[in-house]
């Protein structure tokens, strides 16, 4: 269990986190869905360490391995789409050839289309294997088709895996997630979510 | 090559030509008109000079000892400019510790750090001194730049996926740094080259180019003092040619 126990955050003196907490279960898919501006990525990069809260603990995640998948798709522009994919470890799978970028795999990012990207970066995250998966708007810029085989890739990860996605996407989230955290301004700001 | 680009060269060659000879013209006339070899020497006669300094074997010991220590002092500016920079950019005490130096270095006067230093280093090593001094900032701010520039993204996910350290410099910090180390190692070899020039004008080294541009104007020697004024020029413009050559091959 990942948990955030009365968690602050502010940004030069304004709330973006208020005495919030949540849990997200082990094994399963947590949809995060919230209008912009409310605090998913802030509750994105506090996950990851990336930030420290003003306040507040989050337990859960000691020594465990995270695959990320940013909002933006922060591939390295001078490594081919294969190197790419595997610069932060190389998966079982080949999921450059699954998510249907065999053909590019010897292309530069500037050479790919957005979704093109997209797919490279959620490869990267894939072959990572990470104990939990922090998903940052995955399937955004996929055509319907693609995003299924991504979602269908994700799906299969679970039980075994831990996947945190943030999504604005109701049937994104409806069709993926086990469960669904909504931020909102009430949660956000100090009424306990789950 | 395209035929637009082979054009292109052409013309630039051609142009380069016509206002090489445009100058050396204008010189010429400038010789005719002042008719004084003591104020003065003819383009023809520089050429000629410096066809017979050719012969002479002081010469090329002249030439050879003042590139060597000149690009003695460049890599060494070069190595401790990269060295520091990044010792700067891990702890930012030692950057403000380094910054009045920096300051110093690039505001004061060459000539200032040359007359201090014969008081403190020996002739032959001066130059090396000097075009070290002149090299040592330009390459400390290329890099500090860089690092400064460093795609703060790329480095998140850096963080995220562990990579090392030597990991992180090659994909993430050497990109960064690269096009403003380029650039710093373009332009220092041009003011090194100078400073070092200068610098053994002053030390006055046995085999030295400095030495004999001074030594041709202590002596009123003015077709000497152009020759070697001349041979300084398509030295310099020589290392930079072959330092921006190597610069390309990196890119």
């Amino acid at each position: 269990m990942i948990t955030l126990n009365h968690i602050s955050k502010s940004y030069d003196e304004k709330k973006v986190l208020h005495n919030f907490s949540c849990t997200f279960t082990e094994g399963k898919i947590t949809a995060v869905m919230g209008p912009s501006g409310i605090g998913k990525t802030t509750l994105f990069s506090l996950l990851l360490g990336l930030m420290k809260p003003d306040e507040g603990t989050i337990s859960g995640l000691e020594g465990k391995k995270i695959s990320v998948l940013f909002q933006e798709d922060r591939l390295f522009p001078f490594l081919t789409a294969k190197e790419n994919a595997i610069v932060a470890g190389e998966g079982p799978k080949d999921y450059l050839a699954l998510l249907g970028l065999k053909e590019e795999e010897n292309s530069l990012p500037s050479a790919l289309s957005g979704g093109m990207r997209r797919r490279v970066a959620m490869a990267r995250a894939l072959n990572y294997d990470g104990e939990i998966f922090l998903l940052d708007e995955p399937f955004k810029g996929l055509d319907p088709e693609t995003k299924e085989q991504a979602m269908a890739l994700f799906r299969n990860l679970t039980p075994k895996k831990t996947i945190i996605f943030i999504t604005h996407d109701e049937k994104e989230a409806e069709s993926l997630a086990d469960e669904i955290l909504i931020l909102d301004e009430r949660t956000a700001l100090g009424e306990s979510a789950s | 090559m395209t035929t637009s680009s082979t054009k292109n060269r052409k013309k630039k060659i051609i142009v380069r030509t016509l206002v090489a000879l445009f100058w050396i013209a204008a010189w010429q006339v400038l010789c005719l008109f002042l008719d004084s070899d003591l104020l003065i020497a003819s383009p023809f006669a520089v050429i000629r000079r410096i066809g017979e300094l050719l012969f002479v074997g002081e010469f090329w010991l002249s030439v050879l000892n003042s590139l060597l220590r000149i690009l003695e002092g460049y890599i060494l500016g070069v190595v401790l400019g990269v060295f520091c920079a990044a010792l700067g950019a891990l702890f930012p005490p030692f950057s403000a510790l380094l910054s009045p130096v920096i300051i110093i270095t690039k505001t004061a006067p060459v000539t200032s750090f040359v007359i201090l230093a014969l008081v403190w280093i020996k002739s032959y090593n001066l130059a090396v001194f000097i075009s070290f001094l002149m090299v040592f900032p330009l390459i400390y701010g290329g890099v500090r730049e860089g690092i400064e520039n460093a795609d703060k993204k790329l480095l998140e996910v850096a963080k995220v996926y562990h990579f090392s350290v030597g990991k992180t410099l090659r994909l993430v910090y050497y990109p960064a740094i690269k096009p403003f180390l380029l650039t710093g190692l373009s332009t220092a070899i041009g003011f090194g080259w100078k400073a070092g020039i200068t610098g053994e004008i002053f030390a006055l080294p046995k085999y030295a180019i400095g030495t004999r541009l001074y030594e041709s104007k202590i002596y009123l020697e003015t077709l000497d003092v152009f020759a070697w004024t001349t041979v300084i020029i398509l030295l310099s413009l020589f290392i930079e040619k072959m330092i921006r050559l190597a610069i390309k091959r990196i890119r």
